[in-house]
């Protein structure tokens, strides 16, 4: 029979032990200690890129055209993957009509073909957190011909204005690591609205990590 | 074959010992004993702040100029960081149109200029949890000319209405600790709308945490 240890914890409000508490089914209890993405942040490996310039969206299912891609341009081989945490867009000019947009994205596999890097790590389009600059090796790119991989919605939809350079309508689409970029490996993103026209600035932030994928 | 132990939790109804519970694959059952924002609450270092006046929002991508800023006064060098946890924006005044608008937000790094303090700590406009006076090193402004670090989107944009003061437009975006300010660093916030004569009040809740970045 295996031995039995009860596991004690030092109480932050004291400087007594504790033990691990449960509920009724047995179920460990716990809290969280600091707001969700603290920790992630704070090491450092977190960046975000946006779009320089807007790109009308399909009025139709995505197949072989990208709005915005990121590649993860690590070693075939190595295990440094970019975890998606979320996904962005805003409408930059509407068109005639008001219409609806939602963003989609399709995750490439290893083995993509590199693309032309368009959009460079600077200060402004491609950050990192609190202040640090991007040394990487994502490349990012506007208006891809890529490969269909397999689109799928994120998000919800929202409305964009008729009719001019009317910038207010967006959305911001909480991943939290529902999607992972292998070394090699890529994301595209593109906006899919009911009026054919409307243009949209997108992009996205990611965390490097070492992760062993199965 | 190694030495087998079995681990004890104290089950909190009963005071029984009881091994914690696994699914079919080996992952521990867990429930949480309160809600996520509890224990950040209780310890008292959470602040926010909302403008006391409404500025317009931009209706271009955001650069130099910031609705409003929070300038983290702690000393160069210090651990201690400002964790943004909420954003938030209401339209107050709008146009002659329906709109749209949405939050974006610039971090500022460590060496930012200090802003001049617009607004001060009271019991209205930067308060702390469950009544606690603010009595951090935090400064707040609006309008404030800004360096350009880099602006992104937050939330979902939301329509508002036309003509009017007409305050029931608005947005609370989870940032939940994704961003960090460190200390002489700031954030800025922004509307951008379709519209350029609605205005905004605009805000954001943090906590202030020792923490040692880049680790």
């Amino acid at each position: 029979m295996a031995e039995e240890i009860r596991i004690l914890g030092r109480s932050r409000t004291g400087a007594d032990d504790h033990a691990l508490e449960l509920n009724q089914k047995n179920e460990l209890l716990v809290a969280q200690g600091l707001p969700p993405y603290t920790e992630m942040t704070k090491r450092g490996n977190g960046y975000s890129a946006i779009a320089t310039s807007a790109v009308a969206a399909l009025v139709v299912r995505p197949t072989t055209t990208a709005m915005f891609t990121l590649y993860n341009g690590e070693a075939a081989g190595s295990n440094k993957c970019y975890v998606i945490d979320r996904i962005f867009t805003h409408c930059l000019v509407g068109v005639n009509a008001e219409g609806r947009f939602l963003m989609w994205a399709c995750i490439h596999p290893a083995g993509m073909t590199a693309p032309a890097s368009e959009l460079a790590a600077g200060a402004t389009e491609i950050v990192g957190p609190y202040g640090k600059t991007y040394n990487g090796k994502g490349v990012l790119n506007l208006a891809l011909a890529c490969v269909d991989n397999g689109w799928f919605p994120w998000g919800y939809s929202t409305s964009h204005p008729a009719a001019g350079t009317l910038p207010g309508a967006g959305v911001s689409v909480d991943v939290a690591g529902r999607l992972i970029v292998p070394p090699t490996g890529g994301i595209s993103l593109q906006v899919v609205a009911s009026t054919n026209g409307a243009t949209f600035c997108s992009g996205l932030s990611w965390w490097e990590e070492e992760i062993k994928l199965d | 074959m190694g030495t087998e132990t079995r681990v004890l939790g104290r089950v909190r109804q009963d005071q029984s010992d009881k091994p914690p519970e696994l699914d079919g694959k080996g992952n521990v059952l867990v429930a949480h004993g309160l809600p996520p924002g509890v224990e950040m609450t209780r310890r008292g270092n959470c602040y926010s702040v909302i403008a006391t006046t409404a500025v317009a929002a931009l209706v271009v991508r955001p650069d130099t100029t910031a609705a409003l800023t929070v300038w983290n006064g702690e000393q160069a060098g210090s651990n201690k960081c400002y964790i943004v946890d909420r954003l938030f924006s209401h339209c107050l005044v709008s146009g002659n149109e329906e709109g749209r608008f949405m939050i974006w937000a610039c971090l500022h790094p460590a060496g930012m200029t200090k802003p001049t303090a617009d607004i001060a700590a009271s019991a209205t406009n930067l308060v702390g949890p469950y009544g606690k006076t603010y009595n951090g090193l935090a400064v707040v402004d609006k309008d404030a000319t800004v360096v350009d670090n880099g602006w992104f989107p937050w939330g979902y944009s939301v329509d508002y209405e036309k003509t009017g003061t007409l305050p029931g437009a608005g947005v609370s975006v989870e940032v939940a600790g994704r961003l960090i300010i460190p200390p002489t660093g700031g954030i800025s916030l922004h509307v951008v709308g379709s519209i350029n004569d609605a205005t905004y009040c605009n805000g954001l809740s943090w906590y202030e945490e020792e923490i040692k970045l880049g680790l």
